[in-house]
């Protein structure tokens, strides 16, 4: 077993209901993978799992042969998984500079001290963060708005704000929640574009959750598709398309 | 035992107190999700409508204290109502749907204003409230006495309490304060007069704050302009006890801690009466933050 | 090279001004430079106080009760234990050492801020710090509720505007660095700072103890200038002046927050001219009009209505202001 991650019989229950059923699979390190399913599916509240903001209620998450169960998700961030979310949340106050330099407080080489006197290692320190996030931003074409305030960008370029300030805390992990929601057919291209381009340049395993099939089917190489919380199929996008059940699962929630 | 039983009945009547108070919190932060700082300042104008009105109103029924009290607890209510409905047209609704710490320093203000303002005009000094309730021993053995005033107050109480129980699971605008701590929005979507049955909340609940202060003043006849701040602190510390939000929750609050109140003052010493209240809360914050009867709620991520 | 250092000069440069200052200390008008010492106090409170409630966008209503503790432990320090090391060593150990005591209750504090928010946590502090005042109010070995008295004035200008660049200084610094970024993160987005491996937890009990350190300072500073305390004079009302301050400075400036400082402290007195300058009012409305916290509630409602986000905006008009003044142009800024 060297994939990046292992979930293995991951169940969530919340009072009666089941949000998450005995669900197993696995994501390699250079893996591009997509997980979906009908609204409600429970596709977040795994996402919510691996990142330790849901204990699960069984089941086992091993990242790089090690549980991540019960660590906390800042824990679980620095052990090198990142994620997006659905609700874009990036800091409203801040910059687009400052909300990538939050993705760094974790590699910082100084503590509270040295952050109040400035001193010793701080300006070696930040002289580091800057030139890392200034890369980054330049790498996505971001610099125009470094000293913008992020809330105020457009939906896109939030999307990708998001993508880049995970990708700041440096991880072998990206998870993905719908990064394409709310984006006209262009930006899905780019979009497309950018996922395949951050996996080969950053040499990333991504995980990610999309209802437009257009970008699953384009760009993952595996997907799992969930439908009240269990895997109803599993296999490369032909398959997938194939497949009686999930053609059932995503028909019978078009009649409702 | 003697003793005991006498310090429950004490605690049980303060208790019924502090419930009505707490029902005032819990019905406005369920609803509008702040903290009415200025709902124990309520309370103390509601006594101080009686110490005013009490004399007036015993003269003119003869004396008579079975229809003098009714009357004075209602001339309270009322005047209380309105000065309910005015906070929360002055300084609230200009403020609704600003963050929390707005709102919650604006209550501190308006609470801040009351008292000053009652320390200014009518002067801080201590004011003897007149007996409203008729003292009779009811019941009295070797070691127990029970007087009426405990149980005309805790009867008081439990019949409001009743009375709004029936207002808020019987009536039209009940349903709809209901609709409304559920969800605000959808409530207004659907067509409620939001801000009417807001308003009616406030009456309800400065209502019952002003009987809360008349039944108050019948045990510690003291009336004065900062009377309100602890009995209203600790009134919602009832509310959260309970679970806030909760109706039965705020009046089984409110008996806890009039009882391990006044158990504390009788067994362990006066002076840490007006910690333990804190200490409860902080205590049911840390273990049990959605309180004895609440339900709990997670943020979506 | 200036420029590198130009921060830590200021800072030498407040403190060097303020041992001048103190040295002429008495050819002052007493009544002005009182309110001046004040003034320097409030700044220290607003200030850390604002780490809390602004940059960390936690919620607290104690910090009377941090105040109270440094205080009362360097009251005692200076009676019982340091006394007798003089001005320039005594004094200092007691001040830390009622920041200490006061920074100790603040991870008690702190601890509740982890699982609650808002409201919740303004009452449970506020419980807190009412708490520490009965407790304070118990305990016979510093007067309990008589007070305490005979403390040593040796509070003087130098010492309050020293911690107030230090105060300044240290936390501005804060809250520039990439670390610093940390507390805006949790304020913002909490779930969004904790995916992005910030420890919130860690973050915000830092806050707190940050802030009641100084608090705590600020209290040894106000115990040593004032000579005589009691219980009393740390109620809650006194922390809802320092939220005040916080409020009207734009939460999260420190600047702006510094400014709100001396200007409330300021407004407090002057609202004791009130009843002069408006003589042609009947007397009864004048008597009111002399209860200054009558006047100060209704300036908060006031205040709070018309302009919530603080007098000075999100502390903008001050650094523009500052901008022009110094001529420190956005690039400066944005490296820094």
């Amino acid at each position: 077993m060297d994939d990046l991650l292992t979930v293995d019989k991951l169940t969530m229950r919340f009072g009666g209901l089941t949000a998450v059923d005995s669900l197993s699979f696995s994501v390699p390190a250079d893996g591009l993978h997509g997980l979906i399913g009908p609204n409600g599916a429970g596709k977040t509240t795994v996402f919510n799992m691996i990142t330790g903001v849901y204990a699960p209620t069984a089941g086992d998450i091993r990242f790089n042969g090690s549980s991540v169960v019960g660590k906390k998700p800042f824990q679980i961030c620095q052990t090198a998984i990142a994620r997006t979310f659905q609700n874009i949340r990036l800091c409203p106050t801040l910059t687009v500079f400052e909300n990538i330099q939050i993705a760094q407080v974790k590699n910082l080489d100084y503590g509270f001290f040295t952050a109040t006197t400035h001193a010793g290692r701080f300006r070696r320190d930040e002289e580091r963060v800057a030139a890392e996030t200034f890369e980054i931003l330049d790498l996505f074409n971001l610099r125009r708005v470094a000293h913008e305030k992020a809330t105020q960008l457009a939906y896109g370029d939030q999307r990708r704000v998001e993508i880049v300030r995970a990708l700041a805390t440096k991880p072998k992990l990206l998870l993905l929640d719908e990064p394409a929601a709310g984006m006209n057919p262009v930006e899905k291209q780019e979009l497309m574009e950018l996922i395949k381009e951050v996996k080969e340049r950053f040499n990333v395993a991504i995980l990610l959750i999309e209802h437009d099939m257009k970008v699953v089917m384009g760009i993952c190489e595996h997907i799992v598709v969930l439908d009240h919380g269990a895997k109803i199929a599993a296999g490369p996008p032909a398959a997938i398309q194939a497949d009686p059940a999930v053609i059932e699962a995503y028909l019978g929630e078009a009649t409702h | 035992m003697g003793e005991f039983l006498q310090q429950l009945m004490n605690g049980l009547s303060l208790g019924s107190i502090y419930a009505l108070i707490a029902l005032g919190y819990t019905m406005v932060y369920g609803i509008l999700r702040f903290i009415n700082f200025a709902h124990g300042e309520v309370f103390m104008v509601g006594a101080f409508v009686g110490l005013w009105s009490a004399p007036a109103i015993a003269d003119f029924f003869g004396g008579n204290l079975f229809i003098a009290g009714p009357v004075v607890i209602l001339l309270a209510m009322v005047v209380c109502s309105i000065l309910g409905v005015l906070n929360e047209r002055i300084a609230y609704r200009p403020l609704r749907g600003k963050p929390t710490i707005i709102v919650l320093i604006t209550a501190i203000g308006v609470s801040l204003f009351y008292q000053n303002f009652f320390q200014s005009v009518v002067g801080p000094e201590p004011r003897r409230f007149p007996d409203l309730i008729p003292q009779t021993r009811v019941l009295e053995t070797d070691y127990l006495i029970v007087g009426s005033t405990p149980l005309v107050v805790i009867g008081t109480a439990f019949g409001l309490m009743w009375l709004l129980r029936f207002v808020v699971l019987h009536t039209k605008v009940g349903t709809a304060m209901r609709a409304l701590s559920f969800n605000l929005q959808a409530a207004r979507l659907m067509g409620i007069n939001v801000d009417r049955v807001v308003a009616f909340t406030f009456v309800l609940g400065s209502a019952l704050a002003a009987a809360a202060a008349i039944l108050f003043a019948s045990i510690y006849p003291s009336v004065h302009p900062l009377m309100g701040l602890f009995p209203g602190l600790k009134a919602f510390v009832a509310a959260v006890l309970g679970g806030i939000g909760n109706l039965p929750g705020a009046a089984l609050g409110g008996l806890i801690i009039g009882v391990t109140e006044t158990l504390v003052t009788g067994y362990v010493s006066a002076t840490y009466r007006d910690a333990v209240a804190f200490t409860i809360l902080i205590l049911i914050l840390l273990f049990r933050p959605t309180g004895l009867l609440g339900s709990t709620a997670t943020e979506k991520v | 090279m200036l420029r590198k250092y130009w921060k830590a000069a200021t800072l030498l440069g407040v403190v060097l001004v303020s041992l001048l200052i103190s040295q002429v200390e008495g050819s002052f008008n007493q009544y002005i430079f009182q309110i001046v010492i004040y003034a320097g106090i409030n700044i220290i409170l607003a200030v850390s106080l604002n780490l809390i409630n602004g940059h960390t966008g936690q919620f607290s209503l104690g910090h009377a009760g941090f105040m109270a503790i440094g205080a009362y432990t360097a009251a005692v320090l200076t009676r019982d234990v340091v006394g007798s090391w003089g001005m320039w060593i005594g004094f200092p150990v007691a001040l830390i050492g009622g920041g200490l005591m006061a920074a100790v209750a603040g991870v008690v504090v702190g601890i509740p801020s982890l699982r609650l928010r808002g409201d919740y946590l303004a009452i449970v502090t506020l419980g807190f710090g009412e708490i520490i005042r009965v407790i304070i109010q118990n305990l016979d070995f510093v007067g309990g509720a008589r007070g305490f008295a005979a403390i040593p004035k040796l509070t003087d200008f130098f010492w309050v505007f020293a911690i107030v660049g230090l105060v300044m200084w240290s936390l501005s610094n804060l809250v520039k660095s990439t670390y610093g970024k940390g507390f805006l993160a949790v304020r913002d987005d909490e779930i969004a700072a904790e995916a992005m491996g910030i420890n919130t937890t860690r973050y915000k009990v830092t806050a707190f103890v940050t802030g009641a350190f100084f608090a705590g300072l600020a209290g040894g500073l106000y115990a040593h200038y004032v000579t005589y305390i009691t219980p009393t004079q740390f109620s809650f009302i006194l922390s809802i002046e320092h939220v005040m301050m916080v409020i009207v400075g734009g939460m999260g400036s420190n600047v702006g927050v510094a400014f709100a400082a001396v200007l409330l402290t300021v407004l407090k007195e002057l609202l004791k001219l009130v009843p002069d300058l408006l003589w042609f009012l009947p007397e009864w409305l004048l008597r009111i009009l002399e209860n200054r916290m009558l006047l100060f509630s209704i300036l908060l409602v006031v205040i709070m209505i018309l302009r919530p986000q603080g007098l000075f905006g999100e502390g903008d008009w001050v650094r523009r202001w500052w901008r022009k003044l110094t001529g420190r142009g956005r690039k400066a800024e944005a490296t820094a």
